[in-house]
């Protein structure tokens, strides 16, 4: 009886935890939309050279599984970090891909990124969207959108920017990026190794610029 | 114009009618966590094979506190859970679901020897249930809550789930320790020693119509604590947990009133995943709960004890082939000051599960039940067997709404009058899961 007692104040005791957190969750919530099924980007197959089709067939059905293809479509990314980033999907658990469909994978990507994400990038470079910093230039070129984002725009893979001046200082940032171009830190892709001090101080710049609405 | 206006309305209504009314009459358990999608911006199906069963990612990210398995490359130093990404920033969206609802058609006509047989269909919401479940940020606490609104069929509002835990270790080699009520059989274990599976209703062995009543499907409270270590790449994974717990009569419901009598329980699960999305596991539990006896009137507090190995195994990731066994032993009782004597079972079922593509299954089973009472009550060995086939589709490309269809047919005697029954269910639903 006592034991029965003691389970239902701890169970009593864990729901008035949990109503306290999901009050103070209330309060500072986001609202996130249900957007793991929305692919903006569309790729007309039949367009494409016989051989990559093929790759593109094994990049749609192995990536499709867990994530909208837009993950892999709307970043441009070097050829040495697409292999990291294939490399890494071959290890996850249930991804249940060989190094063949690998190699396909990664041979999509890469016509992917020199053909049509390459017609694209001019196009970006002169948006109109006015005077556009080298920081932010750099940060779209590396694709960072593909999972993060600003002000809503991007993915929400990793966290939320738009306000990540507030949140970390310069010296944190700096670090952190420095990282990723040494390869120190491999939650992220990697920057390219001839990534310049400079584009990493405009980053930074840029980076710190983001105060938030 | 006017014409391709009036074309919509029997279209329209139809949707409508299907979508209020729709589906069913079984116990279905929705088990999604759709937060967790969100959280790190991935489909459904990146953590289940179709909802709600799970993949191999789907059991690990639970075994790490809701952490997603990380990339585990031959030669590379496992990181600690805390340095583990965390998906997006926290946000109630993220950690809440509010919408797992599953509605329902059914079915079905019965026979049962001396009654007069009965046929009955219905419309209706087998379940609605919601979840706040998540991790608490730069830490490695975890919590899972779980509102039942509608089970069954019934509207019955259950907190049956409230807990809160702490996961450590590296991705490698880790570990938790989880207090507060939570689920029995739920996500514990390779996927053929699931109460969930692709069919409606759990594998037979599962809802064991023995005379104590006891089934897996509950929530008592307590304490579990697990172990996991996992190889380069997931090829191999071991796993082992174990739960001491109280606080719920055999059938699951919980102990309300005053009792001079605990329910204690304890279980574990010890689990080998061996090959891509395939494994065995070896569950073992008991019990000791108060109980009527035979007479129905007659209090008595029998030890109700339980253990089962399970396995399966997937072919070219789209034909999984499972199979369980349970052995029960459980004290009985026919009458106040009858002699004491024992409720036997080896129970059994095999299964396939045909993925034709992703999102599309097809899948049956085969449960067979050989029970029987021992001592001068009881009335020999009897079998009850049933038969089970049904289709999945998902309805959205990232997983989240799922239409099923399941025929089953069962017909065998009970242990303790050996009165024969047979039962025929037809049953189609629609789940979804914001």
């Amino acid at each position: 009886m006592q034991t029965l007692k003691l389970s239902r104040v701890l169970s009593r005791f864990t729901l008035a935890g949990l109503l306290a957190a999901f009050g103070t969750a209330s309060a500072y919530g986001q609202y996130r939309v249900f957007t793991q099924n929305r692919d903006n980007i569309k790729i007309d197959a039949s367009g494409l050279p016989t051989d990559v089709q093929k790759d593109y067939q094994v990049f749609r059905d192995k990536c499709n599984q867990c994530h909208g293809l837009d993950t892999s479509l709307k970043p441009s990314m070097s050829s040495a970090q697409w292999n990291f980033e294939v490399k890494r999907m071959q290890n996850m658990a249930s991804s249940h891909f060989n190094d063949a469909e690998a190699k396909a994978i990664l041979s999509f990507l890469n016509y992917d990124e020199a053909h049509r994400k390459a017609l694209n990038k001019p196009a970006a470079a002169t948006a109109p969207s006015g005077i556009v910093s080298t920081g932010q230039q750099f940060y779209d070129a590396q694709g960072c959108e593909g999972c993060h984002a600003i002000a809503g725009k991007g993915a929400s893979g990793g966290p939320d920017l738009t306000d990540v001046g507030n949140r970390l200082g310069r010296i944190r940032l700096m670090q952190l990026i420095q990282d990723l171009r040494s390869g120190k830190n491999d939650k992220m892709p990697p920057l390219p190794a001839e990534t310049t001090d400079e584009q990493i101080k405009s980053l930074v710049d840029y980076l710190m610029s983001l105060k938030g609405s | 114009m006017r014409k391709e206006r009036t074309s919509w309305i029997p279209l329209i209504v139809s949707f409508v009618f299907v979508g209020i009314c729709s589906v069913l009459v079984l116990p279905r358990k929705s088990e999604a966590l759709p937060q967790f999608a969100r959280r790190y911006n991935l489909k459904c199906t990146a953590c289940h094979t179709i909802v709600p069963v799970l993949n191999e990612q789907g059991e690990l990210f639970q075994r790490l506190g809701y952490h997603l398995p990380p990339a585990l490359l031959p030669g590379e130093v496992p990181k600690k859970l805390s340095a583990l990404p965390e998906g997006a920033d926290w946000s109630l969206t993220n950690n809440v679901a509010v919408a797992v609802a599953d509605f329902g058609y059914s079915a079905e006509r019965t026979t049962q020897e001396g009654t007069t047989p009965t046929s009955t269909s219905a419309f209706q919401v087998n379940s609605w249930n919601n979840y706040f479940a998540g991790w608490l940020p730069n830490t490695n606490f975890f919590y899972h809550a779980e509102l039942d609104i509608v089970s069954g069929g019934a509207t019955n509002v259950d907190l049956s789930n409230a807990c809160i835990g702490y996961a450590g270790g590296t991705a490698r080699n880790s570990w938790y320790i989880v207090g507060g009520r939570e689920h029995l059989q739920v996500a514990q274990g390779t996927r053929a020693s699931q109460i969930y599976s692709l069919l409606p209703n759990s594998p037979l062995l599962f809802e064991n119509p023995s005379p104590t009543n006891f089934v897996f499907d509950q929530s008592p409270v307590g304490l579990n604590v697990g172990y996991t270590w996992i190889s380069s790449s997931y090829k191999r994974v071991f796993a082992a947990s174990a739960k001491v717990t109280n606080g719920d009569n055999p059938d699951g419901s919980e102990i309300l009133g005053p009792s001079a009598r605990n329910s204690k329980d304890f279980w574990a699960d010890i689990d080998f995943w061996y090959a891509p999305e395939s494994g065995i596991t070896f569950v073992d539990y008991y019990g000791k709960k108060d109980n009527l006896a035979g007479d129905g009137v007659t209090t008595f507090h029998p030890t109700i004890r339980r253990q089962g190995i399970f396995g399966n195994y997937m072919l070219k990731n789209k034909v999984d082939f499972l199979g369980g066994y349970m052995h029960s032993n459980d004290d009985w009782l026919p009458a106040a000051g009858a002699p004491a004597s024992k409720f036997i079972a080896n129970d059994y079922y095999v299964a396939v599960d045909y993925y034709i593509k992703q999102g599309l299954a097809v899948s049956g089973r085969y449960d067979e039940l050989r029970q029987e009472i021992t001592g001068a009550s009881g009335v020999g060995l009897h079998s009850t067997h049933d038969w089970t086939v049904g289709v999945n589709r998902a309805l959205t490309p990232s997983g989240n709404v799922i239409a099923r269809v399941a025929y089953s047919y069962l017909s065998g005697r009970e242990p303790v009058g050996a009165v024969k029954s047979t039962d025929k269910l037809v049953q189609a639903d629609l789940s979804f899961n914001f």
